[in-house]
């Protein structure tokens, strides 16, 4: 995750097109409309172009901190109440492009403090709880750009480029993430390509750790004869 | 059949374990040896160290889990039981990298594979970095490893798993063997990976460990040795730091001050805290050449089931293409197979949506190959390097070559063909833009056409090695064959971070065995400084 921010890796044929080199404007809303073509509103918006300039313009907005400051407006939300990182919008950004990204539908949610009322979508609490506690391990580095992706996500212009996404990610439905997870998936700028395996390998790792998806593929859990011999031998006499 | 924890007998009583996240911790403590890790290196020094008669400090960042903690869910061995939650990985994210942060370190979650180190691999070590060991000089020190952790040949028929590896070689006309392992009545569960619940894996936290405590050691966990701090040509003090279990400083560090400092943090772990140290380092090496015998996948679906989250994960290997374009030619690698679990599944399952669930569901039908690359023979093959993030946790940047792509790609085809020549119904190469193909011939178009790119092709590794390269040329090496490093008198380094290349064979076994060797001479060493005191 290190380098979402910068420049793709030279060897990747996107970055010899020379664009680095091209001065990118300073006023953000002119760099955004550059971007974006307005017939392809689903998805099919993200184009090469565009996402590099996006890139570039972040590496430079880094230094200057231009953009990244007014990125930065959506990381000073406070994190959700017993969690260690993740931040409302990071929750609804996960809970709205999950169903596209494990093929499992979740429960309605309309908002993560319903979700902390409602025991009927426990499994989902837990997921984010798990989900939340792998962020915080990866180490100050590593949780950082994790928050810096879901911070793209969330401001409307990179929203807008990286993922198509117009409407607030509580309406967005499942076909529209396909749609741009697959772009993500094939793209031929490396950065997409490591947002999606980051993204998706957090996602389907966290959500299999719930018992009630592991078995869903099959796998019948532990043996029950090994179970039963492990057991604490307190256990064994409360039978 | 009942389990018995060593750490719930009896005669743990009168262990002395100490937590350094809730325990309150003198300001300075003295003792003749500290090691820093308690893995395999670690493991095996205090033993030998410990019943020798010297005192003994162990210092662990992870926890002290042990049977009666280990249920057999992922999940939480991954998060209780893994660096990082076992979401570490290189710098750029293209590479993940399993080790262990427990008592016992990654021996606590291996997954018991036991191969001596090759004689090739030797061989090279003595040519290009003179390291003075060779296969008959450690011929001893293995005989006594493989006594001491019970290392056999597994005579039970592998799971389906691996039985399927065997068909496959056997089918195709390559050599394949079963893999000796290190366990005393294991119960074929398959669950190693995730702590072995029975305590038949003779990892470090049911030999050594409760062996170098019973001869009075004393372990500290949660506390990170943090930096080595130097006074001329000597370490002066080991300042410690204890986290929580997250890996999250905590306030109050202390001070160790010891005759001589062992660091067994592992790859990674050990460069970390001579980088932190900013230890002497005349030739730059400190981190450089670090190896991880990068690992590919092919995953098959069979015609019926395979179970493979059952049975001992790895007892079929093939080193039909080790050493294929000889030792320093193109890139050779070992195969063997992966334990099957939902989240494990997850990670090399690839996709999105019904595509990515679609894949999950043929998990019990699943057969898994993996090739692991031997890396750091050739002069296309460097390695990584591990620095420091801003909050001084290590990071290893491994760059990817068109070397390595190629290996990578010559080996998706060999296992491609395995898997089919055994009976496969489809196979489909972890990469993200491959589909499953249904015939040998389909798959390998496919392959031939796949993008060799990060994150493209997802790469793992569970064997990290090297870092802190053994020699007798100090300009090649930042110990000596003895661990010995070459600036600082009374510090040793004695895990897998000496090894000057990857091993080429699962490492565990090559790190016990040397281990010994340099505790030995170590242990003649100390205690006669120890008498002229
Ligand atoms: C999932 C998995 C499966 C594997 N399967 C096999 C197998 O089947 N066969 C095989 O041969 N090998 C296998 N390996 C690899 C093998 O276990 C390792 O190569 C070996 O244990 C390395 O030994 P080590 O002493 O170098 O490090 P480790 O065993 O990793 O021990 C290092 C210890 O140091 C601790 N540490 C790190 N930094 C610090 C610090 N600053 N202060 C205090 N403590 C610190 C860590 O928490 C850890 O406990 C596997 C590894 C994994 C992760
Ligand atoms: S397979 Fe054997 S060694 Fe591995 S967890 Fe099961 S009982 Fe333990």
């Amino acid at each position: 995750m290190s380098d979402i921010h910068q420049r793709p890796d030279r060897s990747t044929p996107a970055t010899s097109s020379g664009m680095e080199t091209r001065p990118v404007a300073d006023h953000e809303d002119a760099l955004f409309d550059d971007l974006y073509s307005p017939d392809s509103r689903r998805g099919s918006g993200i184009t090469r172009r565009g996402v590099l300039k996006t890139a570039i313009a972040f590496t430079l907005a880094g230094m200057t901190g231009g953009i990244a400051l007014s990125v930065s407006r959506c990381s000073r939300q406070e994190v959700l109440q017993g969690f260690l990182v993740l931040r409302p919008g990071d929750a609804s950004v996960l809970i709205a492009v999950s169903p596209a990204i494990t093929g499992d539908d979740l429960p309605e949610v309309l908002s993560p403090s319903e979700l902390m009322a409602d025991p009927d979508k426990k499994d989902v609490l837990l997921w984010l709880q798990l989900l939340d506690q792998k962020l915080f391990q990866l180490g100050t580095d590593m949780t950082k750009e994790y928050l810096q992706l879901f911070d793209l996500l969330q401001w409307l212009p990179t929203r807008r480029v990286l993922t198509g996404q117009w409407s607030v990610w509580q309406d967005a439905d499942k076909e529209q993430v396909s749609l741009f997870l697959d772009q993500w998936q094939a793209s031929p700028v490396e950065l997409l390509n490591k947002a999606h395996r980051a993204f998706t390998a957090l996602i389907q790792s966290t959500w299999y750790s719930l018992d009630n998806v592991a078995i869903s593929t099959g796998y019948p859990g532990p043996p029950l004869w090994a179970l039963a011999a492990i057991a604490p031998v307190s256990d064994k006499e409360n039978q | 059949m009942a389990v018995v924890d060593p750490y719930r007998s009896d005669k743990s009583y009168h262990w002395d374990i100490r937590n350094a996240a809730e325990d309150d911790m003198p300001g300075v403590i003295e003792c003749d040896v500290v090691i820093s890790g308690t893995g395999a290196g670690g493991g095996i020094c205090a033993e030998i160290l410990s019943q020798a008669g010297l005192r003994v400090i162990l210092l662990e960042e992870g926890g002290l889990q042990t049977s009666t903690d280990f249920r057999m869910k992922e999940g939480e061995a991954y998060d209780n039981l893994y660096q990082q939650g076992a979401a570490r990985a290189t710098k750029d994210g293209a590479i993940t990298i399993l080790q262990g942060r427990t008592v016992g370190g990654s021996t606590t979650v291996n997954w018991t594979s036991s191969f001596r180190t090759p004689e090739q691999t030797l061989k090279h070590w003595q040519d290009v970095f003179g390291v003075k060991h060779s296969a008959e000089s450690l011929d001893s020190s293995f005989s006594w490893v493989e006594q001491r952790l019970n290392i056999t040949r597994w005579d039970v028929a592998p799971n389906r798993n691996n039985q399927l590896l065997a068909d496959g070689c056997q089918n195709a006309g390559w050599s394949w063997k079963s893999i000796p392992r290190n366990i005393k009545g294991c119960w074929n569960l398959g669950y190693c990976g995730m702590g072995c619940p029975s305590n038949a894996k003779q990892s470090m936290l049911v030999t050594t460990i409760p062996a170098s405590l019973e001869a009075g050691a004393t372990l500290i966990t949660r506390a990170r040795a943090e930096k080595l701090i130097i006074k001329a040509d000597q370490v002066d003090y080991l300042a410690v730091q204890p986290i929580d279990r997250y890996g999250k400083p905590l306030e109050q560090s202390f001070l160790i001050k010891a005759r001589r400092y062992i660091l067994a943090a592992g790859a990674i772990g050990s460069p970390a805290i001579l980088l932190r140290s900013s230890a002497p380092d005349p030739y730059n090496r400190v981190g450089k050449r670090t190896f991880l015998h990068p690992v590919c996948m092919s995953v098959a679906v069979m015609p019926d089931k395979v179970e493979g989250y059952y049975g001992a994960p790895q007892s079929v290997y093939s080193d039909h293409f080790l050493w294929r374009d000889g030792v320093e030619g193109e890139l050779g690698y070992k195969l063997e197979s992966t334990p099957l679990h939902p989240v494990f599944t997850s990670l090399f399952a690839l996709g999105h949506g019904d595509t990515f669930k679609a894949r999950m569901q043929q998990l019990p039908r699943m057969q898994s190959t993996i090739a692991l690359m031997r890396d750091g023979f050739h002069e296309q093959s460097q390695g990584g390097q591990v620095l420091l993030n801003s909050d001084n946790t290590p990071v290893l940047d491994y760059p990817l070559n068109d070397y390595l792509w190629k290996g990578i790609r010559d080996s998706l085809l060999t296992m491609a063909e395995l898997q089919f020549s055994a009976g496969a119904a489809s196979v489909r190469p972890v990469h993200q833009l491959a589909k499953r193909g249904g015939s040998w011939p389909e798959v390998r178009e496919v392959i031939s056409n796949l993008p060799m790119e990060r994150f493209k092709m997802p790469l793992g590794s569970a064997h990290v090695m090297g870092g802190c390269a053994m020699g007798e040329n100090e300009k090649l090496s930042v110990v000596n064959s003895e661990g010995q490093h070459h600036q600082l008198e009374n510090l040793s380094v004695i895990d897998g971070s000496v090894f000057p290349t990857s091993i080429g064979a699962n490492p565990q076994e090559s790190v016990y065995g040397l281990a010994a060797v340099m505790a030995d001479s170590l242990c003649n060493h100390e205690r006669l400084t120890l008498y002229m005191y």
